[in-house]
């Protein structure tokens, strides 16, 4: 019997970003097979099958998955256009209206008040829109909704990379509260997605006889 | 290309492998099986996706199996070549071997 238990979080992505409809026979596969096998084997084997099913859904949805590139474009200028509207002017419309309406209005002046309000008011609604845009691919993923969501999120990673990387280049030539802000845009836009589209749900055992 | 009954070259490897395995054939034994055939290392998520793919085109069948400790309480799943599927790799074989033969450049090699 194996007792060798493969590795933890290798697993755990295997589980969630496995797109193939016999995902548990291939984690149950590759747990039964680890034995004797390095942890660099099995995490090589989790990647290469994560892809492997990845490309084949993609392969025979070619059509939904240039849908879903396009959606996924749409999401991103959307993001763009909110985080410009929420956090480009002088003031984030909606922190102007807890502090005018919900919050006592001189509590604006306490700092300790008002960062993390200023923080919650700019990115909750972001999230919210990469939230609604990860649940509606998963929503209209015809059957292959997990591969469509990690679609959603390769493309959202490779757009959002080039503008985290110039300002981690020019980090010191930044204020650090836009530094932050931009860190945890692209964090929070692709975990909205994940979190959205139910990829970071546990899945249960599909059992069916089919022979 | 083209044709969608046309069976690629992975694809045949694993249905070979399923016809060598008979009842015995779910995903550990016929990765290991192309191993050790091909020499390389094959993911097991590579063969799910041929399988899959065989199973949509109808020359494979597949059953749930028991679920086993050795693999996390997780059950097997039990793959099985159909009648399409011997009828449609032994027409590949014929048109390998059709044109396996008198190759001008591979003349004096044995295939």
């Amino acid at each position: 019997m194996n007792v060798t238990k493969p590795p933890t979080l290798a697993s755990w992505l295997l589980q969630h970003f496995g797109s193939s409809p016999n995902n548990e026979s291939v984690v149950g596969d590759l747990e039964e097979r680890y034995d004797g096998h390095s942890p660099r084997w099995y995490w090589r084997q989790v990647f290469r099958s994560i892809g492997a099913a990845w490309f084949a859904d993609i392969a025979s949805n070619r059509i939904l998955a240039a849908g879903v590139l396009g959606f996924s474009l749409v999401h991103i200028i959307v993001l763009a256009r909110a985080f410009r509207y929420l956090a480009g002017g002088a003031a984030n419309p909606f922190t102007a209206y807890v502090f005018t309406r919900v919050l006592p209005y001189g509590w604006w002046g306490h700092n300790a008040i008002f960062w993390p309000v200023d923080w919650l008011m700019t990115w909750l609604p972001l999230f919210l829109i990469s939230l609604t845009a990860g649940w509606l691919v998963a929503r209209f993923g015809c059957g292959r909704s997990r591969a469509m969501v990690l679609t959603c999120v390769a493309l959202t990673c490779l757009i959002l990379a080039l503008p985290t990387l110039r300002m981690l280049v020019s980090v010191s030539a930044i204020p650090l509260y836009f530094v932050v802000q931009g860190l945890v845009v692209p964090f929070q836009t692709v975990l909205g997605i994940l979190l959205g589209g139910g990829l970071l749900r546990t899945r249960r055992p599909v059992r069916l006889e089919r022979m | 290309m083209g044709s969608p009954s046309l069976i690629s070259n992975f694809e045949m490897m694993v249905m070979l492998a399923l016809l060598r395995l008979g009842d015995e054939a779910y995903g550990v034994p016929i990765s290991e099986e192309i191993e050790k055939q091909s020499g390389h290392d094959i993911a097991v998520g590579s063969v799910y996706a041929a399988l899959e793919r065989l199973e949509a085109r109808g020359l494979v069948s597949s059953r749930v199996g028991e679920p086993t400790a050795e693999r996390g309480g997780r059950a097997k799943r039990y793959f099985k070549a159909t009648g399409k599927g011997l009828k449609e790799i032994r027409e590949t074989q014929r048109t390998l071997l059709k044109l396996w033969r008198n190759l001008p450049g591979l003349e004096g090699e044995k295939a």
